[in-house]
């Protein structure tokens, strides 16, 4: 009698159900990730809106060469480079904020006021910048700002200070209201963290004398930090885009110089400008800047501390 | 096995509704789309452009019996479908309601975010002619020329704006694909313009100072805020506030004030005036003498005395009017928010216009072929006959009177003799803000100007123009005051006799070039950061070093071709407009 080994049929293997169970979301990837990436091609046409695609003029790649031969997109490109970078920068040396609001909230002892307090950090999250912007105006407007109002009263103050048409610590501003709307959020996921650190560690510290900051510092936060390098490195490869809503909202003639974001700047090239096919060159170049740090971010990771994301 | 087969299927199913979800933006997607466009208001437009990008569809849904269309109109700051008594007319007359896609102050992106869809609502209301042209080209609108027989009052009542279109902007296909809307065959001799707005019951506690130019304000303004540093409710006042929100190559306050000065600069993206002071001459709105630079100098100073309202570059177009309403501020260069009530006016308070006794004013001429507004029927429109319809309607100048002055047989009748009178019933309608202005959108777009003339009838348009009836009510204690001390009717015509008005000749705007187009922008966004910069320069020498680096990036990135090609395009357009000045 001799053993039959039939190779079973690729589509009864365990390998190929589990690909179709991923299919979905590849599908989705695909679509949404990769599909509009075809968008690229109207980098190297002059595109107009409206003309069908092909019927533009061919322009090859001089919309790229256009961003370091004129001197005027290139200074633009700089300046809107370094306040890209340099808002992100002061997102990401804080970016420990989050976590430790995470480790104080689940401290505190008194249910009522935790869950209090998780509510109201997160809720602003859900507001739209646009709102966020009204609310803004509302606070700090000179003549009806209530903060100015407030100032001006207490007699700290005899003149309202124009704090939002003014390139004063535009960055930290914006970093403060990023903040506001975002600290809550962020510390959803160091709360889960948290709650995922054994509990016996906790204990067996308790037995060698750990008082609660102790447990905090040694315990705590070295169960957090996989958590946090994995998110700073994301963070990393999504530094050149810090999105636009909050930076167009916020925009006008005094902060543009420092407040113009490469997000922004696309935008108001593209559309506000009509020169889609130059903008959507930026954005190539913002896709290109984006995969590469990521990648060194990665690396450095690997080399210090022995992790990566892949 | 059966299970196998049932995973296959299941991730199969999901992976097509996965597909077909996002196939779902070429395929009518009616339901959902309403949805999108509402959400979409002017302010986000981060969403406008996404909601333009998947709800593009023309949702011509039509809601009860009444069929919905939708419109884009530019100039309109409406949203959503308009109501009122207007609406009621159309609903009447051609049984459509009309819906306004937001525009807000981003009208111009939201066009150009539908036009990259390929797809443009029912009917759209152009800001410029540059814009027919690309829609044009793009194949988008539909040419009145094939539907002739639906839009009978075009060719009627506006025969040379339509040819004028045809002529020159159809890419050579000779058919007219938009028709100019404001057209204005007549040249108005009376009117509550030709200068600026001022409260004129604090301007007579001065004394009513002599005013001889522009400039001249400067200090008057200064004694008004100092005499009133405050509106009644105890909330800051200023002379001067402004407002950014119409900006697009230049601060479009400055548009506003240079018919003041006898200059003019057409469209809010040009980049070069025209000074019919000074024989046509056209230059840069950059130049040290242009009438731009006149007026940044003038807010400038206006600042250096702490007479701009500091939330100027932070505020909107609401906060400006609401604040003008509330006494907030003391002058301005439009009229916008300076109808007090009618309580208010009987006590004296409110706003005139007022104007210096050496500054020439600007009139536009007769303007048949439109002032580059322009109305199209979209190509992607599943109704297009009764978008015809709406657009044949709105052109009839009959409509045209109602638009204006209410409900014909309400507010307005026709006497034995052919002329048109308001009704008591008119009168009441006009003063009460729960008849006339109740609803959203009463002025759709209007065909015809408000002096224009209805030739069927032989009279002006508007009511403002009528001779007013025994009953028609006495004019407030404010506008007596004016009159009593001008000894005159009106601004407009105080301005005729004092021989200050220049009618300037009608010469078609030149349409931009794709290349023009682009200078325009981006230079248009360095004047702009720098023109706000220097109104709220600390002094003249951060106010002059802003200039200097204005106008050398602004040369740098070709604003002198800009301005030799405008002055080619504008002395060829001035021949070339003879052929449709009559």
């Amino acid at each position: 009698m001799t053993i039959q080994t039939k190779k079973k049929p690729f589509y009864k293997t365990s390998g190929f159900r589990l690909f179709l169970l991923i299919m979905p979301l590849l599908v989705l990837v695909f679509l949404f990730s990769y599909l509009p990436l075809y968008g690229w091609i109207y980098a190297l046409f002059d595109y107009r809106p409206g003309v069908p695609l092909f019927k533009n003029k061919f322009m090859g790649f001089d919309n790229f060469k256009r961003i370091v031969q004129d001197t005027y997109y290139l200074s633009d490109v700089i300046r809107v480079l370094k306040n890209t970078l340099g808002m992100n920068l002061i997102g990401m040396l804080t970016s420990p904020l989050p976590m430790l609001f995470a480790i104080f909230l689940s401290e505190i002892k008194c249910m009522p006021f935790k869950k209090l307090s998780q509510t109201l950090t997160t809720i602003p999250n859900f507001i739209s910048w646009v709102l966020v912007y009204a609310v803004a105006y509302a606070m700090f407007s000179v003549n009806d700002g209530f903060v100015n109002k407030v100032l001006i009263n207490m007699g700290i103050i005899d003149q309202g200070i124009n704090f939002l048409a003014s390139p004063d610590h535009i960055w930290m501003k914006m970093w403060l209201w990023g903040q506001w709307k975002g600290l809550g959020w962020s510390a959803i996921v160091y709360i889960a963290a948290i709650s995922g650190i054994d509990q016996e560690q906790y204990e067996a510290a308790e037995v060698d004398g750990a008082n609660r900051f102790q447990k905090m510092r040694y315990v705590t936060i070295p169960g957090l930090l996989p958590t946090f390098f994995v998110l700073l490195i994301l963070s990393i490869g999504n530094m050149i885009s810090n999105g636009i809503d909050q930076y167009f909202v916020f925009q006008n003639a005094m902060n543009k110089e420092h407040i113009e974001v490469l997000d922004l700047y696309v935008y108001n090239q593209g559309m506000v400008g009509i020169n889609y096919s130059y903008s959507t060159a930026v954005s190539i170049l913002k896709s290109i800047v984006s995969v590469t740090l990521l990648f060194v971010s990665n690396q450095m990771s690997r080399l210090v501390r022995d992790e990566s994301v892949f | 096995m059966k299970k196998r087969v049932l995973a296959t299927l299941l991730s199969l199913t999901m992976a097509a509704a996965a597909l077909t979800a996002c196939g779902g933006s070429s395929a009518p997607a009616a339901s959902e789309a309403p949805k999108d466009e509402s959400k979409a208001t002017g302010e986000d437009d981060a969403g406008d452009a996404a909601a333009a990008e998947t709800g593009e569809e023309n949702v011509t849904a039509a809601e009860g019996d009444v069929l919905r269309l939708q419109i884009l109109d530019m100039p309109a700051n409406e949203s959503g479908v308009i109501t009122g008594w207007f609406n009621d007319y159309i609903k009447e007359q051609v049984g459509v309601e009309l819906e306004f896609l937001p525009t807000g102050d981003q009208g111009e992106q939201k066009l150009q975010a539908l036009m990259a869809s390929g797809e443009l609502p029912d009917l759209v209301v152009f800001k410029d002619d540059k814009q027919v042209i690309n829609a044009v080209t793009g194949d988008m609108l539909l040419a009145y020329d094939d539907y002739k027989e639906l839009v009978p009052n075009l060719y009627k009542n506006a025969a040379t704006s339509l040819q004028y279109y045809a002529d020159n902007m159809s890419n050579g296909q000779g058919k007219a694909y938009a028709v100019g809307v404001e057209l204005k065959n007549a040249v108005e001799e009376s009117g509550d313009t030709g200068g600026i707005s001022i409260r004129y019951d604090y301007y007579k506690e001065l004394g009513s100072p002599e005013v001889k130019t522009m400039e001249d304000w400067l200090p008057i303004i200064k004694q008004m805020q100092d005499a009133h540093p405050t509106n009644e409710d105890g909330q800051k006042a200023y002379g001067i506030s402004l407002f950014k929100d119409w900006d697009r190559s230049y601060m479009t306050l400055g548009m506003f004030f240079a018919p003041l000065v006898g200059v003019n600069i057409q469209g809010e993206g040009n980049l070069a005036q025209v000074d019919y002071t000074n024989n046509e001459e056209v230059s840069s709105i950059l130049d040290e003498d242009s009438a731009y630079m006149r007026f940044l100098r003038f807010m400038f100073e206006a600042n250096q005395m702490g007479l701009v309202d500091p939330d100027s570059m932070t505020q909107r177009f609401n906060d400006y009017t609401q604040k003008v309403t509330d006494g907030r501020v003391h002058w301005a260069v439009g009229d916008w928010g300076t109808s007090f009530t009618t309580e208010q006016q009987n006590e004296g308070i409110g706003f005139r216009r007022l104007a210096g006794t050496e500054d020439k004013i600007l009139l536009s001429p007769k303007q048949i072929v439109g002032k580059g507004w322009s109305v199209s029927v979209s190509k992607a429109s599943k109704h297009p006959e009764e978008a015809m319809k709406v657009v044949n309607l709105l052109f009839d100048y009959e409509t045209a009177m109602v638009e204006q002055n209410g409900p014909k047989g309400i507010c307005w009748d026709v006497d034995e003799n052919g002329n048109p009178y308001v009704t008591e019933e008119g009168y009441q309608w006009y003063t009460d803000s729960e008849k006339m202005g109740k609803g959203k959108g009463n002025n759709v777009f209007r065909a015809f100007t408000a002096e224009s003339v209805n030739e069927d009838m032989g009279c002006v348009m508007n009511n403002s123009y009528w001779d007013k009836p025994d009953y028609a009510p006495a004019d407030t204690k404010l506008v007596q005051e004016w009159k009593e001390d001008f000894g005159i009717g009106d601004m407009l015509q105080l301005q005729y006799q004092r021989g200050n008005v220049i009618v300037r000749p009608f010469v078609p705007n030149p349409t931009f070039t794709d290349e023009m187009e682009q200078i325009s922008a981006r230079v248009g966004d360095v004047i702009k950061t720098n023109s706000w910069k220097m109104v709220f320069a600390k002094d003249q020498a951060e106010f002059d070093a802003l200039y200097k680096e204005m106008v050398e990036k602004a040369e740098g990135m070709g604003i002198n071709e800009f301005v030799d090609w405008y002055r080619a395009e504008y002395e060829k357009m001035a021949e070339f407009g003879e052929k449709y000045a009559n």
